[in-house]
């Protein structure tokens, strides 16, 4: 039992497959995971599987399920800035530049001013886009503004950071970049961090840990444990060897 | 060949002039040859002196300045109320069931049903054309700021409840900011109507000064020449309000990201 961590304990989640009617949806189906502090958990999954749902559970975004989320033992209460995310569109508000992007998430935060400034561009730098502080979302690329995203769920130093697919929008290039990025800051901060994502390959280069998930209802096929050191190496066979397994998990879905 | 091009391109930005102008040749033409002999067809030089000797005894100027303070006043009295409205609406669920339903109602009802209302209630001077004109800027400005607020993308009020915003810190930081397009929609359609309206009110509410009577003038005295004068002032006018409004949506669009730049 970890007491310091985030622990999900038997969730289950269903819909009602139409509104206001009385069938329902299972969408989860006994979800069990602990995940230690300052781990990288990777969690795949056909579409349908419940992953992006599994998320919005965690972020508080969606209250109505069975079972307990327990971050450092205490069950979640709704929102909260201990827990970040970046969602697949970046969501930033296109009115505000970059650097009051980044400083809407510590809007709440209790630092002062002159602290909340420091920090956001320290985040900008960490993020590589001190040249374009003062652009504004539609002034920039679709990699860039996912980058702001991830700045701004970091910015509050949450302990755990929740990441939706957040390259899945992204060219295949940028998606290659912006994972070695993800790789460093998640080395520099110490953070647990939850990647949803359909990308196996993804998945296996930064995870510690991959969570397999299969329909119908939701529930962890199984979880594999990426026992390799870091930086990865794509075309080491270890890396092809397990990315190939968790891969065989989908091939026999279909 | 690209010479040809190039002058092509050039005469494009001028084609809009081209039918005004050519109207009023025909018009020249028609009254110098002597076309019609009828007292109400005036040639452009009669209207060119008509326009000159308004603007020189001034009551051009009188009559424009009134018609323009009345334009202003309505719009913003009817502006400011409609965004109060539109934003009770846009924001309070409780207020829109206790006032949508007879708003939807009220907006239905023709702008000119309300003179006849209005001449008797506040008669036939300024404050009754400033109620007129007022009613006329209202409409638009709460339809659009209650439909901006409505529209506000779910997504983004999902990263506000994420950051932990307070209800207030909503309606400042991420509802207002996203509705900000379409209320100022609202504000140009206000602008736009509160021109016509001012006319109308002029016309029909008769009494005082006001580009509207200068028509009226013409009209009665057969005075064909004070009546296209006046109709050339008003479109002038609408135009500008017109352009006024344009740069100042581009302007706001520009930052949102929304026209291209």
């Amino acid at each position: 039992m970890l007491n310091n961590g985030l622990t999900l304990e038997n969730i289950s989640k269903r819909f009602a497959s139409r509104p206001g009617s009385s069938t329902q949806l299972q969408v989860l189906d006994n979800i069990q995971l602990d995940i230690a502090p300052g781990e990288f958990i990777s969690i795949v999954g056909a579409s349908g599987c419940g992953k992006s749902t599994l998320l919005r559970l965690i972020l508080g975004l969606d209250e109505e399920y069975d079972g307990r989320i327990l971050l450092d033992g205490k069950p979640i209460d709704g929102t909260g800035l201990e827990r970040g995310i970046v969602f697949q569109d970046h969501r930033l508000f296109p009115w505000l530049n970059v650097e009051q992007n980044v400083a809407v998430g510590l809007k709440n935060s209790p630092l002062s001013a002159r602290q909340k400034r420091d920090t956001v561009r320290e985040h900008v730098e960490l993020v590589g886009l001190h040249d374009f502080i003062d652009a504004y979302p539609h002034q920039i690329s679709g990699g860039m503004a996912q980058r702001v995203a991830i700045a701004r769920g970091l910015v509050n130093r949450p302990s755990v950071l929740l990441l939706d697919e957040p390259l899945g929008a992204l060219d295949a290039l940028t998606r290659a970049r912006l994972q070695g990025e993800l790789q460093n800051i998640w080395l520099k901060e110490k953070i647990t961090m939850i990647l949803v994502t359909h990308d196996v390959d993804e998945a296996v280069f930064l995870g510690d840990r991959v969570v397999v998930m299969q329909p119908n209802p939701g529930r962890i096929r199984r979880i594999v444990d990426i026992d390799l050191p870091r930086s990865r190496n794509r075309s080491d066979s270890r890396f092809i060897a397990l990315r190939d397994d968790v891969l065989s998990d989908f091939a026999e879905l279909h | 060949m690209s010479a040809i091009l190039s002058v092509g391109r050039g005469s494009r930005r001028y084609r809009g002039w081209i039918l005004p102008i050519a109207a009023i040749a025909v018009w020249w033409l028609a009254s110098n040859q002597g076309w019609s002999q009828s007292g109400l067809f005036v040639s452009p030089e009669k209207v060119a002196a008509t326009a000159w000797d308004q603007m020189a005894s001034g009551k051009f100027w009188r009559a424009i300045s009134a018609s323009l303070a009345r334009n202003l006043s309505g719009f913003f009295i009817g502006t400011t109320l409609g965004l109060v409205l539109g934003c009770l609406l846009g924001l309070s669920r409780y207020f829109e069931r206790l006032v949508g339903p007879s708003f939807n109602t009220f907006k239905q009802i023709s702008l000119f049903a309300w003179i006849p209302l209005i001449s008797v209630w506040f008669g036939l001077g300024d404050v009754a054309k400033v109620v007129f004109l007022s009613l006329a800027a209202l409409v638009p400005v709460v339809v659009n700021t209650c439909d901006g607020l409505r529209n506000v993308p779910p997504n983004l009020l999902e990263v506000a409840r994420v950051y932990g915003f307070t209800r207030w810190q909503t309606i400042i930081g991420v509802m207002l900011p996203s509705a900000l397009p379409s209320i100022f929609t609202g504000l140009y359609l206000a602008l736009v109507y509160s021109w016509l309206a001012t006319i109308g009110a002029e016309y029909l509410l008769v009494s005082g000064e006001g580009i509207g009577n200068t028509l009226i003038d013409g009209s009665e005295h057969f005075m064909m020449d004070l009546v296209l004068f006046g109709m050339v002032i008003i479109g002038l006018v609408g135009w500008g309000l017109n352009a006024l409004a344009r740069t100042l949506e581009r302007r706001m669009q520009r930052l949102y990201g929304i026209a291209p730049r």
